[in-house]
């Protein structure tokens, strides 16, 4: 490796030189020998093979050739190092081949010394370390790729917001398989059928692909569609499944310029078609058997986070729910306090109003026990429903509080009563007022009125006027009536009062002699209240 | 059927020709309280049984105590206990309490759960009632 041919080495004879140089001539790889100084004195066949150079050129210093510029004066500089100290020389260089292209080799030499431990000569090797080499940075890159893969994994398992995790997946996927692009779709199902929704853009701005319609269940799109397969396409503009469909066939004007195509579906544990991975280049050949395999992978995380995700929101709302539910209980045991508190009150009056209105203990008892009657059968119409949320369970209706309060004074319903009037709802403290009133009304007529014979009959119709409802109670069939009763009753009384007070209306008693008829007027607003 | 109350002689009753204002919507209760009222030989403003009616009775009649509810079917009783003079003697009796802004714009008047006995009712009002 020096500028000026030497035949020989010093100190190395003819018959040495021999014997190494069949030897190195049998090295697979190219070796060399040079003098004590660094002169180079012969190169074996495979370097003459593989440089393509002459012996003639490489002894008159054509090394310099087989080299970078740049890197030849390093080169230089550790070889004269080598020659200095005696040590053994070793370098990784990059040589060019007879076909122009540069490869790694590994450059070694060792110097071949006498039993005085002069040197005699320097024997150098180079081999060949592009496949290792390639094989370095390939570990290298898979190295990378499994750490995207895992740092993926991971986010995906802590990411519970379906877009963030979409979002990531669509990002990921761009940086492993070198794409321009990467879009996620939804699959959704529309009046044209089956078809994708924009979810996440990658790469690029997300009006590349608002601009157009969104994909549909065509040749190309089908297998990503169905979850069925994945597809790679070196060039999709070449693939027979391309630029059949009406009304672009292919991709519409002004639309990425796609060449390399790679889709992925993304499907969930149940087998159930969530969305697909869409990645694209402009270059034709960017995709690889590997980028594939790593889109599966990614599709499969993608896949799990989505149910994860889903998962995770289902049971938020089932929380949620539950909480509701609770709150609702709550509401409707408050009320349910409220009410039983009122009816004690309520009770607590009657006891005392009735033991004051009643002329014997048999006639209190036997009044007490109607209007206690009364009561409970109200608050047994509009008793609330605790276990459900349902809040007109705690509703009822005129008719149910007619029919419920009249049973008791009735025995023959079909004969005796007559009503008819459209469905209106009364609320819980309307169905007490209303309950009370009907049962003194009723009462009288069960005492003095047409309840008190047994050809009797009661009708009653009510209607909507307005704000109010009007009930008419009419009363036939009974003793003749004489006028109004000479003494008012606290029954009467009280039904006006309730009327009046508690449902914003009023009560008119019209005595003809062939019955009583009664007008109830009521608010509907205070009847359902 | 005659309460005990009935027999209390003239002497005895503080209450003998005082106005007082009975609010209350429950009829039962309402009724039960007037005659309780009139038993003490007192004058029952009412009963009203709604908030207008109350304000109405107020700025036509003059009262000297009063028994109100709080819930009435045109809202809380409020207005009625901010209409009434300084000088009458109110107690309260509910079944769901003061509300707050009420509690805190009338901090002194006495406050009953229903139900309560019409005698305690009038008993704690005779006990601050100036004629």
């Amino acid at each position: 490796m020096t500028d000026s041919a030497s035949p020989g080495a010093p100190g190395l004879d003819a018959a040495s030189l021999a014997t190494l140089s069949a030897l190195a001539d049998n090295l697979p790889q190219p070796a060399w020998m040079a003098a004590p100084d660094g002169k180079s004195i012969w190169f074996n066949k495979p370097w003459y093979d593989y440089t393509g150079t002459t012996e003639e050129q490489m002894l008159s210093g054509a090394w310099r050739n087989l080299h970078d510029p740049e890197h030849v004066a390093a080169i230089a500089a550790r070889w004269r190092r080598a020659m200095e100290t005696g040590e053994p020389y070793e370098t990784t260089l990059m040589l060019r081949g007879a076909d122009a292209t540069t490869r790694p080799f590994l450059a070694r030499a060792t110097p071949i010394r006498n039993i005085d431990g002069a040197i005699l000569a320097w024997l150098g090797t180079c081999t060949d370390i592009s496949a290792l080499e390639a094989a370095s940075a390939e570990l290298a890159e898979q190295k990378r790729l499994l750490e995207i893969l895992n740092r993926t994994a991971a986010s995906v398992a802590a990411e519970l917001n379906l877009e963030r995790l979409v979002q990531m997946v669509t990002d990921v996927g761009v940086e492993l398989t070198g794409a321009e692009f990467g879009a996620f779709f939804y699959n959704v199902v529309t009046e044209q059928g089956e078809a994708w929704q924009l979810y996440t853009v990658s790469g690029v701005d997300r009006e590349n692909f608002t601009k157009f319609p969104y994909p549909r269940e065509t040749a190309v799109f089908a297998p990503t569609f169905k979850a069925a397969a994945i597809v790679r396409s070196d060039d999709i503009t070449l693939d027979p499944r391309y630029g059949h469909n009406a009304p672009y066939k292919g991709m519409p004007e002004g639309h990425l310029p796609v060449r390399s195509y790679l889709a992925a579906p993304v499907r969930s544990r149940s087998g159930e078609a969530l969305g697909s991975l869409l990645f694209g280049h402009s270059a034709p050949g960017i995709f690889t058997a590997s980028d594939e395999q790593l889109i599966v992978g990614i599709a499969a995380q993608a896949a799990v986070g989505i149910d994860n995700s889903r998962l995770y929101d289902k049971a938020q709302r089932e929380i949620e729910e539950r909480r509701q539910a609770e709150e609702a209980r709550l509401v409707v045991l408050r009320e349910l306090n409220h009410r039983v508190k009122n009816l004690f009150a309520v009770a607590s009056g009657m006891v005392t109003m009735t033991a004051r209105t009643s002329g014997t203990t048999m006639e209190m008892a036997e009044t007490l026990t109607g209007r206690l009657r009364a009561l409970a059968e109200a608050h047994d119409l509009i008793r609330p429903n605790v276990s459900s949320e349902d809040q007109k369970a705690t509703r009822t209706n005129v008719s149910a509080i007619i029919t419920r309060i009249l049973a008791a004074h009735v025995t023959n319903p079909a004969e005796q009563l007559r009503l008819e009037g459209p469905e209106i709802p009364v609320g819980p403290t309307g169905a007490t007022s209303l309950a009370l009133i009907l049962h003194e009304v009723a009462t009288n007529a069960a005492k003095y009125g047409s309840l008190s014979t047994s050809g009797g009959s009661i009708s009653i119709v009510w209607r909507i006027e307005g704000p109010n409802v009007v009930l008419t109670w009419t009363e036939q069939g009974g003793p003749a009536v004489a006028g109004p009763p000479q003494r008012k009753g606290f029954g009467a009384d009280l039904a006006r009062m309730s009327a009046k007070g508690q449902l914003g209306g009023e009560v008119a008693h019209d005595w003809r002699p062939e019955g009583v008829q009664i007008t109830l007027r009521a608010a509907l607003d205070r009847l359902s209240a | 059927m005659t309460p005990a109350s009935l027999t209390s002689t003239a002497a005895a009753r503080p209450l003998a020709g005082a106005r007082i204002l009975v609010v209350e919507d429950e009829p039962f209760i309402a009724f039960d309280l007037q005659m309780a009222v009139e038993e003490h030989g007192a004058v029952v403003i009412g009963p009203a049984s709604t908030i207008a009616e109350a304000l109405d009775l107020i700025s036509r009649e003059a009262i000297d105590g009063a028994i109100v509810d709080v819930n009435l079917p045109d809202g809380t009783i409020g207005p009625v206990l901010d209409a009434l003079p300084k000088r009458v003697s109110v107690v309260v009796q509910t079944g769901v309490g003061l509300p707050p802004e009420i509690r805190a714009a009338h901090p002194d008047v006495p406050v009953f759960s229903k139900p309560t006995a019409p005698e305690t009712l009038i008993r704690r009002m005779a006990s601050t009632l100036q004629q």
